[in-house]
């Protein structure tokens, strides 16, 4: 099967060849339900949104018109929804403040961790750090690192400024350091 | 020092990158993408249904107004006692003719506004002439 470009499928789904909204969907889908699962932190209620995600983006499609990058749009329709579904359940996290963000050594992880016990012991400090973020932390955060977004895309997705973007991911980073650094001490 | 620091700040960020990564993923549940599918093509009838009925809807919207502003240019320009056979003549004919030319001219503004509108309408919707 050719691997043809976003633009192409729309159109033919704009023209009523709905059967080329599948080629999207296994694009994206896995991507999607694993940030949306990560965000929202159930696997039914991500598996919800994740069909409104694309019926919404199939509704939208119009509004789209090819303007600027595809995959940035259906990344923004999924972060809004989750964040807005989250606000909904209220999910209460562990709130860090500001001035507990110590100068958290950027080598927060055992550097020297190349077995598969210390490598799976920081797999789940990062898990952990991560559900004690807030909601738009979390997705702010995996799409840089685990979708791979640069600043500006991620800038575009979230409806905040670069700069915005550039400050909270470091303070998130910190933030994630903090963490991480506590649930390495109550090990040791 | 500063080159210190940076270079940890960068190893730092790659072993989060790695670690990432390395999250583990879910699956999405079994027939995900079959419901999926027959949801957006229950939506796409749904969705032509409408287009359908607002295409009727504008039609006879628009065709009514025509009427509508033909029938209110003969009332108020009293066209029907004006096309009366009556040879008194109490309108004067140059009058008469810009009566006409008026109302020719509105029908025409709405021709002209029925040929914007469609164009609009099959750019907006990607369809194609044949």
């Amino acid at each position: 099967m050719r691997n043809l470009s976003d633009t192409y499928y729309i159109h033919r789904i704009l023209e009523g060849d709905t059967s080329c909204f599948a080629c999207l969907l296994d694009k994206y889908s896995h991507s999607l339900f694993n940030l949306i699962y990560r965000i929202v932190g159930n696997k039914e209620d991500a598996e919800e949104l994740t069909e409104d995600v694309f019926m919404k983006a199939f509704q939208q499609l119009e509004s789209f018109e090819g303007r600027g990058d595809f995959s940035n749009w259906l990344y923004k329709i999924a972060y809004n929804m989750s964040i807005t579904a989250v606000r909904k359940k209220k999910i209460e996290f562990l709130a860090i403040d500001d001035f507990q963000l110590t100068n958290a050594s950027s080598d927060m992880l055992d550097e020297s961790a190349d077995d598969t016990a210390a490598h799976h012991r920081q797999l789940e400090w990062l898990e952990k750090a991560l559900n004690a973020l807030p909601a738009d932390d979390r997705a702010l955060i995996l799409l840089f690192y685990k979708e791979g977004k640069n600043i500006e895309e991620i800038a575009s997705i979230s409806g905040l400024t670069v700069a915005n973007t550039k400050v909270k991911l470091h303070r998130i980073r910190k933030k994630l350091g903090e963490i991480i650094h506590e649930e390495k001490s109550k090990y040791l | 020092m500063r080159n210190l620091e940076n270079r940890n700040t960068q190893n730092g960020d790659e072993q989060l990158k790695m670690l990432f990564g390395n999250l583990k993923d879910e699956r999405l549940p079994e027939g995900f993408r079959q419901r999926m599918m027959s949801r957006i093509e229950k939506e796409a009838v749904r969705k032509s249904r409408r287009q359908l009925v607002w295409n009727y809807v504008v039609m006879i919207a628009a065709s009514l107004s025509m009427i509508g502003t033909a029938i209110a240019c003969v009332w108020y320009y009293d066209l029907e006692s004006a096309f009366r056979l009556d040879l008194t003549m109490t309108y004067q004919e140059k009058s008469l003719f810009v009566l006409c030319m008026e109302a020719g001219g509105i029908v025409l503004l709405l021709l002209w506004a029925d040929y914007r509108f469609r164009a609009w309408y099959k750019k907006r919707h990607s369809l194609t002439d044949q």
